[in-house]
């Protein structure tokens, strides 16, 4: 029938009609400062815009636990997640998917997590018992689970040190530079952004799922999930200089390109995650200079 | 002065907008004041903010950073040459300084920031990952401090929030080991401001071209661009950053609003310049301070907002308002008084014009005087009656100049009667005389009266007129009464209804009645009795219908003796047609009456016979005539002349031929029938006329009757005399109209013919050979002026010897011009002058001409003989040889022979005597003769032997018939021989074909002349005829 031949006219028009956009409330990762989580994610999010005809809205938060919340709570279309939190997320709200992961410097869509040390204060990891440790956050990968994991390898827990949360990896990082913590626990890409403040890397852990774009399914249909996919997939800048020039302003995490994923992948976390019970830390005031 | 309201309402309008040009700028004065004012204490705020920030950063460098061991760890970290060490380096001195840099963050500094000594940067305290970019390049401060190695501060845009920074030199000894930056973000300035002045909302807004050279890509984002100016953007409104300013209210969202709508805003920005702007905001005034800002290489790089509710600004607004109103009140109530003012002086103005409008259209003089007598006005009447020019007379004394009491004789100022009386408070009125300018004196009549003004008398007011009109009507009506009374015919004067009224002296005079027994009686007094009613019917119809009556009247005077007066009866009307009186004017004609009846009987009747004389007959006649006409009868005019009668009154004495006269007259008068008249016309001469006649034998009966009543003898006394009478008789009607003195003419020229044929009879008048004879004078007349007009001409015809081809001569032949009729030959004319005396000198004329125009021609190598004719009256005038031989006198050159004329054989024969003589006395003149148509005359040959003629020219009818007529061939041969034998020459008339002239030549006659030679012609082509004939000569001889 004729009006049949129309449909996909007709939906490309209500599809790219700009009256019809959809804004997708997008939650980065809260283990930046929010300047650079504007700087390095904002232009990714305008490219998505230019090339989907959606509008995005940051909603910035301090906590995976609150992303986590607002997630269920159909607040949240989209979220910038680790491989632990989106773990941790999927097992509560089964109707998260993961869209695309984004590649490590090094082209691989995994990446790993280190104990740091500053070094003046290096020490072997054994003998952090009774140190002062820092965390990002209890659902942080490379939070209580990596560095417990890290720490258990070295024979001594953080049930036998003082470890805190502090939040953001690069928190973690600094407040060893400045002597506030012997030692600290985070991404390693991350960790390695202040080797020039002599901070060092005493352990690593083994390759995991980078970090993903995931969407809430109940608020973000599949075609907008598969176009979503597709354009962070077609980002090629290894293999094409205009994307190349495409991603410069994109965030360190984001600009080496995506692939897609699927929640099987994250296999090597669940396993991770076997046998450590990640403590919940009773909630305390956020940081200032955060 | 008219002051034009216009130009009141101009100067208002201008005044009203000078005096709101002047508050509006007064007002703009003060708001620009207050602005000034407001634009320097947000300048003053903002270097207060940023100073205090100043200092705290000069005390946290000298006393955090500014020490020795923490320039060792930044020299230790930028030269070691171990990567690990310069770490470890950079890491301590961030250990180091970060209590430093949280204190700092307290008192609100953003950035602690060391810059290396290659101007790169070497440590972040906020964002540490980031190092090592060069500074140099994008960070003019830097490159500044550096460059100078001093401390700087200024506002520059970063890489994330804009704001003011303080940068030190760092310097070890005399090594420069680089610098320290310490910045705060506009939020810190923007509160710091705000703790100034809490009325004050600041914002700011940043150059686009600024921000957009250092922020990074995902950063412009978080921009908005300014509504005052698109080139201007607003950092972070939605507050995504930890650091950003305070986002606008909506207040100053709204009054932004308002001014992007003002181009001066974007106009002031573009040029860099502080400016305050006023904007309205639910009723109340705000006020919008831009204060420009500065980044190091001193471009505008933002903008400092302060927005606040401005009361002054309302205030002053207010009070401009109030005092434009004020002011314009004022004004309108000037104007207002203004316009009354006016009102009221045109009202008084156009009252004054009023006033002089009146005194001017015033029909009188009228003046005013002081108490003086000196004149303080004279309306233009006055002027005009007394003849000065405006302001000429005032400021005179009114007495002396004008003032002529006492017929003009010199009255004394204090003797002048309307002054006297006018300063005694008096009024003055009644006539007097005064004096023109121009000299002459009028009467006036005048009225004068006291002149007080609040109570004071100052003079008087005179008001006169010139009555010289009336005056004169006066005169006039006077002279009419002296008329009436003095006139010498009789006047009376009825009333409407015809009842007398006044009758004067001279009706008194003719009627015998006076005034007192003739008023109230009706004109019929007087009547006679004579007239009847209908006579009087007409009389008074006409004086009804034309207001007028004139005739003679037969009335009757108071004596009873009758008497014919003359009478203009004129019916007086009033201006509306009104009948007011009759006027009759009368005169006693009674003996005028009689004396002209006495005249009228003389003037037409004969005093003798008691015959109507000449006069009356011929009006008779003319009465006669008419008659004649519409009863187509006629009238019979007889011309009575008694034959011999001289000889009785010389014989007898007058008296008995008066007595005979007498008797004969009854005679005549017996005859007459109704109708006719008898007339005596002078002495003998007596006319009869017969009207009604139906035939003219009518009329020649009674002429026969006539003539047998004056035949009869008369007895008178003893005497027993006798006497004829010749009538000449004449009718009407004629062929041709005639008057009645032609009539008496006709009748009186056919008693002539009468006397002349045998007297005792009657001749009738011959109408048609009357008629003859006066169309032969009026030819006569005609011809004469075609002489005096030089209307004749000279035709000529050649001779022609054919024999020999020589022409001989040529006749001149007279032809008449006519000025209708074109050229006339002799024929047509020649008739009436036969006989006449005009002939004559017609001849000599044609003599003198032809003898002139050989002399012409004799001028010219033409030299040919020319014959005239000459009738029979002129040849035989008595001087006729002395008229030639003058004629030949005047022409002395022509050779003998070249005149000659040519007679007719009758002329010669009439005086043969004379006639011989001529000739031959015209021989020895040298002039031949001759006889012209010869053979048809009596051509006797004894006569032809008489007349010495030396030529014979033979008629023409001979030549035209002698081919066909063998008699007239044989009657021409024989003339031909005849010639011959009298040895005279001969030329043939009428030659008009070739057969014609070779039977000529056949017969011995060689000279010819006709038409078949040539016709006559002007005497100006006869050269050129000649010429051709001479051609024509040589090629037939050739």
């Amino acid at each position: 029938m004729r009006w049949c031949a129309l449909l996909p006219v007709l939906c490309a028009l209500l599809a790219s009609n700009p009256l019809l956009a959809q804004t997708l409330r997008f939650a980065p990762l809260p283990m930046q400062d929010p300047e650079t989580v504007v700087r390095e994610v904002k232009p990714m999010l305008e490219y998505l815009e230019e090339r989907l005809g959606v509008t995005f809205t940051i909603d910035y938060n301090t906590s995976y636990s609150e992303i986590l919340h607002n997630f269920a709570a159909g607040e949240l279309d989209l979220a910038y997640l680790g491989p632990l939190p989106y773990v941790e997320l999927r097992d509560q709200f089964p109707a998260v998917s993961p869209l695309v992961v984004f590649r490590e410097p090094d082209g691989e869509a995994k990446y790993t997590c280190s104990v740091v040390m500053f070094a003046d204060d290096r020490q072997p990891l054994r003998e952090l018992a009774g140190q002062a440790l820092a965390l990002t956050q209890p659902l942080s990968t490379c939070g209580y689970l990596a560095t417990e994991s890290l720490l258990r390898h070295a024979g001594v827990s953080l049930e036998q040190a003082r470890y805190r949360y502090l939040g953001r990896h690069d928190e973690v990082a600094l407040a060893v530079v400045r002597g506030e913590f012997r030692a600290g626990g985070l991404k390693t890409t991350i960790a390695r952004h202040y080797t020039h403040l002599g901070l060092v890397q005493i352990s690593e852990t083994e390759p995991l799922p980078a970090f993903a774009l995931v969407a809430n399914t109940t608020t973000v249909p599949p075609e907008l999930r598969t176009r979503l996919t597709e354009a962070l997939v077609a980002v090629q800048p290894r293999d094409n200089p205009e994307d190349a020039r495409l991603v410069r302003a994109w965030g360190e995490s984001l600009r080496h390109g995506a692939q897609a994923v699927e929640d099987a992948d994250y296999e090597p976390v669940r396993r991770l995650r076997r046998g450590v019970q990640i403590p919940v830390p009773v909630p305390r005031p956020r940081q200032g200079g955060g | 002065m008219k002051i034009d309201r216009r130009l009141v309402l101009f100067a208002f309008l201008l005044t009203e907008a000078l005096v709101v040009l002047f508050m509006y700028g007064d007002w703009r004065d003060k708001l620009a004041m207050h602005y000034e004012r407001q634009g320097i204490a947000l300048d003053t705020a903002y270097r207060a903010a940023v100073n205090s920030f100043g200092l705290a950063s000069q005390a946290y460098f000298s006393e955090a950073v500014a020490r020795p061991e923490i320039l060792r760890l930044f020299r230790h970290g930028q030269q070691a040459e171990d990567e690990r060490e310069r770490a470890l380096a950079r890491g301590r001195l961030y250990r180091r300084l970060w209590p430093t840099y949280e204190r700092l963050r307290d008192g609100g500094l953003r950035q602690l920031h060391f810059h290396s000594a290659r101007g790169e940067s070497y440590l972040r305290f906020f964002s540490p990952e980031y190092y090592g970019d060069d500074l140099l390049a994008t960070q003019p401060l830097v490159r500044h401090v550096h460059a100078t190695r001093k401390a700087m501060s200024g506002f520059d845009t970063g890489r994330s929030l804009s704001g003011f920074r303080y940068l030190y030199p760092l310097v070890e000894g005399d090594e420069f080991l680089g610098s320290v930056e310490m910045s705060i973000p506009f939020r810190h300035i923007q509160k710091a401001m705000q703790r100034l002045d809490e009325s004050q909302e600041y914002q700011l807004i940043l150059r686009r071209e600024a921000v957009e050279n250092k922020v990074p890509p995902g950063f412009l984002a978080l921009y908005e661009s300014s509504c005052l100016h698109p080139d201007y953007l607003l950092e972070d409104t939605g507050l995504q950053l930890p650091d950003s300013p305070i986002p606008p209210s909506d207040q100053a969202r709204t009054i932004g609003d308002q001014l992007a709508n003002r181009p001066e805003v974007r106009a002031i920005m573009d040029r860099g310049e502080r400016q305050v702007f006023s904007a309205d905001l639910a009723g109340a005034t705000w006020s919008v301070t831009l204060l420009p800002i500065a980044d190091p290489a001193g471009e505008v790089a933002a903008y400092v907002l302060a927005y606040a509710p401005d009361p002054l600004a309302q205030v002053l607004q207010r009070d401009f308002v109030t005092a434009t109103l004020a002011a314009s009140l004022l004004l309108g109530a000037i104007l207002v008084l203004l316009c009354r003012v006016l009102s009221s002086r045109e009202a008084l103005r156009a009252e004054r014009a009023y006033q002089q409008a009146i005194t001017d259209t015033m029909g009188e003089g009228l003046y005013a005087q002081d108490r003086e007598g000196r004149l303080t006005f004279i309306n233009p009447t006055g002027r005009q009656l007394l003849g000065y020019e405006p302001q000429e007379a005032l400021g005179e004394c009114a007495h002396a100049l004008f003032h002529r009491h006492a017929a003009n004789e010199y009255t004394p100022p204090s003797d002048c009667p309307i002054q006297h009386r006018v300063n005694a408070g008096q009024a003055y009125e009644g006539e007097e005389v005064f004096k023109r300018n121009d000299g002459h004196l009028i009467p006036v009549e005048l009225a004068s009266r006291p002149l007080y003004q609040e109570g004071l008398l100052v003079g008087s007011v005179t008001l006169f007129r010139d009555i010289s009109e009336r005056k004169r009507a006066e005169e006039r009506l006077q002279l009419a009464a002296s008329v009436f009374t003095s006139a010498h015919e009789g006047i009376m004067i009825t009333d409407p209804e015809g009842h007398l009224l006044m009758v004067n002296e001279a009706f008194t005079r003719i009627t015998g009645y006076s005034q007192d027994e003739v008023a109230g009686h009706n004109p019929n007094l007087l009547s006679s009795g004579r007239h009847d009613r209908a006579f009087y019917r007409l009389l008074w119809e006409q004086l009804r219908t034309e207001g007028y009556w004139r005739g003679e009247l037969w009335n009757r005077r108071k004596n009873g003796e009758l008497y014919l007066q003359l009478s203009t009866i004129s019916a007086v009307r009033d201006e509306a047609g009104n009948l007011l009186h009759f006027v009759g004017l009368f005169a006693d004609i009674t003996e005028m009456k009689e004396h002209q009846e006495k005249l009228d009987f003389l003037a037409h009747y004969d005093a003798l016979t008691e015959l109507p004389n000449r006069v009356l007959l011929l009006d008779r006649l003319n009465q006669a005539m008419k008659l004649a006409d519409r009863e187509q009868r006629w009238v019979g005019v007889l011309y009575v002349d008694l034959d011999e009668f001289k000889g009785i009154n010389e014989t007898y004495g007058r008296e008995v031929g008066d007595q005979m006269l007498l008797a004969l007259a009854k005679r005549l008068a017996e005859i007459r029938r109704a109708g006719d008249t008898v007339s005596r016309l002078s002495g003998d001469e007596f006319a009869v006329v017969f009207v009604s006649l139906k035939t003219e034998s009518e009329c020649l009966q009674l002429a026969q009757r006539v003539l047998q009543a004056l035949s009869r003898p008369v007895r008178i006394g003893n005497l027993l005399l006798e006497t004829t009478a010749s009538v000449g008789i004449t009718y009407y009607p004629q062929g041709e109209e005639v008057d009645a003195d032609q009539l008496l003419r006709q009748a009186d020229q056919a008693m002539y013919q009468a006397k002349l044929v045998g007297k005792s009879r009657y001749h009738v008048f011959d109408a048609a050979g009357d008629r003859q004879l006066r169309d032969q004078h009026e030819s006569l007349g005609r011809l004469e002026r075609a002489l005096a007009r030089g209307e004749f001409v000279l035709y000529y015809q050649p001779k022609v010897n054919l024999r020999t081809g020589e022409v001989v001569g040529a006749e001149a032949l007279l032809r008449w011009q006519h000025p209708e009729r074109g050229v006339l030959a002799p024929g047509a004319f020649l008739d009436d002058l036969l006989g006449q005396p005009l002939e004559v000198e017609l001849s000599r004329w044609v003599m003198s001409q032809a003898l002139a125009q050989m002399e012409t021609w004799r001028r010219k190598g033409v030299e040919l003989a020319v014959s005239v004719n000459v009738p029979a009256q002129h040849l035989q005038q008595l001087d006729f040889i002395h008229q030639v031989q003058g004629l030949l006198q005047r022409y002395p050159e022509l050779p003998r022979n070249s005149l000659e004329l040519e007679i007719l054989e009758s002329s010669a024969l009439d005086n043969l005597a004379h006639v011989t003589d001529v000739i031959k006395r015209c021989a020895a003149l040298g002039v031949d003769f001759s006889l012209d148509d010869f053979g048809t005359g009596y051509s006797s040959l004894s006569y032809l032997k008489r007349i010495p003629v030396r030529i014979l020219k033979i008629d023409r009818t001979f030549v035209r018939d002698m081919l066909e007529d063998p008699s007239d061939l044989a009657l021409l041969e024989a003339i031909v021989q005849l010639a011959h034998v009298f040895q005279r020459q001969l030329i043939a008339e009428g030659m008009e074909t070739p057969a014609q002239g070779e039977r000529l030549l056949m017969l011995g006659c060689d000279v010819v002349q006709g038409y078949g030679i040539a016709r006559p012609m002007p005497a100006e082509a006869l050269p050129t005829w000649l010429e051709q004939w001479r051609e024509r000569r040589v090629v037939n001889s050739g």
